[in-house]
């Protein structure tokens, strides 16, 4: 698959204050890759360097194999639609008129126009003033003039603000739909439980490092869930763990707990206990848990980075 | 020059659909009143004081009542108001895309960034010269209502010919404000700087510097400064000035952190 969005040690600092520490990233055509991170963990300065509205202060930014922020960007550009720190509108111009800027800007016809004006029930709205529309309404408008061209790549910073359930839903297919159609999609989020519905693949940024990326097989297995067995004698973890190994188990050991994340295991965790036991040595806790990427999320952003 | 057109015609589709425009054309058209008011009070004192105006202030500031008169205060109202309203429009052009976060839209499209900048001072140019042409208009027309004496073709044209110059040197010499407005991100610091500029320019004046003060030039076309002519020194010097503000504004507008 082709790489579309590659990110090669980028940095950003301003002053002391490194922003985005050397994050490595690629997303590949018809991907979508959720960018997660707390508030003030680096994201938008990241979408920023990728977008090249700020200079990487180290690393470089390739889009459909083009280096940013060299000769012939606008061909690129020509290609890319985003939404970056909110919707950016002039408060006097309607919806109609902010549609044909966009198009007059990326050179297209009204046929354009009708597509996304419906795709994002943005009809009623035409002829409203962008300074009275509604928050959802902007945010609508916004993401329309994101995509009125089609975009190979689509880069969205927070694309469900102010958006009502309904429509943050919508958002949410349509995202879908354009990856499905072979576009790239890049959004950040601080909602997790929104990214993780989404995304094919998903980074944790924390204090501007890329602290965690789980592409498919991980989001499944985090939903999948483990079991995590402590026993009396951490000691007698190795022993254990060649126990389970012989009746078919994997663990990990963890310096003092053992981890399964076998569906079989998670299904049947009195297999493994009886197995522990009938090996003389019993397990003091077998709990089964099912971390989901809020919890990994936390899990790795509280402790400060893996 | 696609992309410019383009430009071109996005800008003109933002000033068409704001009050802004309007606006600063009705502060030339008070300016034209203005004109015709203190005109009426020097040509006819009496009448005046009989209809309640003031009119000691027009005739102590030595209008004289005729064609030339006022074309002369004409181009002393766009030397020194023509700072501020063309700044003002500068501000708007320039520092509203950031006072509404629009500028970072406008930095990855498919047209480079340079032709953005030029499409945008392009219609300040044609903003500039339509508000200078309008009060030129309304200016001839104050004349015409007035009945003032003098009015021989030759006074005409040489006297609108002043206020158009000051009006163009003008508008060269304020494109640093645009700069400013860009490197500021919003309204306040071009209108701040614009007002440091007429306080520079005054003092400029007082003291004997104005040729040299590129957006004094403008004053003395105007003969606002008395016993200083304009010379080919200061014409380069405003064309030097306008000029490094043009490239500048591009500059920083194709620099890596404009979207910061």
């Amino acid at each position: 698959m082709m790489t579309a969005v590659r990110t090669t040690g980028l940095t950003r600092a301003f002053g002391t204050l490194v922003a985005v520490d050397h994050v490595d990233l690629g997303l590949a055509a018809g991907e979508v890759y959720g960018l997660l991170g707390r508030n003030g963990a680096g994201k938008t300065t990241l979408i920023r360097m990728v977008l090249g509205l700020i200079r990487p202060t180290a690393g470089s930014v390739e889009i459909l194999g083009h280096g940013v922020g060299t000769r012939g960007d606008e061909q690129v550009w020509a290609q890319v639609g985003y939404l970056v720190e909110g919707p950016g509108l002039y408060p006097e111009l309607t919806v109609t008129d902010h549609l044909a800027v966009a198009a007059a800007y990326r050179g297209l016809g009204a046929g354009a126009l009708d597509a996304v004006v419906e795709r994002l029930s943005l009809g009623g709205q035409l002829p409203v003033r962008a300074r009275h529309l509604s928050l959802g309404n902007r945010q609508r408008l916004a993401l329309a003039l994101a995509l009125v061209h089609s975009p190979a790549v689509v880069v969205l910073d927070e694309p469900g603000n102010g958006l009502d359930p309904a429509g943050v839903v919508e958002v949410r297919d349509l995202l879908r739909d354009l990856a499905d159609a072979g576009a790239a999609v890049l959004m950040s989020s601080h909602l997790v439980a929104e990214v993780a519905r989404v995304a094919d693949r998903v980074g944790i940024l924390h204090e501007g490092r890329l602290v965690d990326e789980l592409d498919t097989g991980r989001l499944a297995a985090l939903d999948a869930g483990r079991v995590r067995i402590t026993l009396p004698d951490p000691r007698r973890a190795p022993e254990a763990q060649r126990v389970l190994a012989a009746a078919g188990f994997a663990v990990v050991d963890h310096d003092g707990y053992l981890d399964c994340d076998q569906p079989d295991a998670v299904a049947h965790p009195e297999d493994l206990a009886t197995a522990l036991v009938l090996a003389g040595v019993p397990p003091r806790s077998l709990v089964v848990s099912h971390q989901d990427l809020e919890q990994h999320f936390l899990a790795l952003t509280e402790a400060g980075g893996a | 020059m696609t992309g410019v057109r383009v430009g071109l015609a996005v800008e003109w589709r933002k000033a068409r659909r704001s009050a802004v425009p309007a606006v600063t054309a009705g502060v030339f058209a008070f300016a034209a009143g203005i004109e015709g008011l203190f005109m009426f009070i020097a040509a006819r004192p009496e009448r005046a004081k009989a209809l309640g105006l003031v009119g000691q202030k027009a005739q102590l500031a030595g209008l004289a009542p005729d064609w030339t008169g006022l074309l002369a205060f004409a181009a002393q109202v766009m030397a020194v108001g023509g700072l501020m309203v063309f700044a003002f429009c500068g501000a708007w052009v320039f520092g509203r895309e950031f006072a509404d976060g629009t500028a970072r839209y406008l930095l990855a499209l498919p047209i480079s960034r340079g032709r953005v900048v030029a499409a945008k001072l392009l219609l300040l140019l044609i903003w500039c010269a339509a508000l200078a042409t309008w009060f030129v208009g309304l200016t001839l027309a104050v004349g015409a209502l007035l009945h003032l004496p003098g009015g021989g073709t030759h006074i005409v044209v040489t006297g609108v010919l002043r206020v158009l110059l000051a009006a163009g040197l003008q508008t060269v010499a304020l494109t640093p404000v645009v700069l400013v407005a860009s490197a500021g991100r919003g309204y306040l610091p071009p209108i701040a700087t614009a007002l440091g500029m007429v306080v520079v320019a005054q003092v400029a004046g007082a003291l004997g510097w104005a040729s040299a003060v590129p957006w004094a030039i403008p004053a003395v076309a105007a003969g606002l400064v008395p016993g200083v002519a304009l010379g080919t020194a200061s014409l380069v010097g405003v064309a030097v000035w306008g000029l490094a503000g043009i490239v500048g504004t591009v500059l920083w507008w194709r620099s890596g952190d404009v979207g910061a």
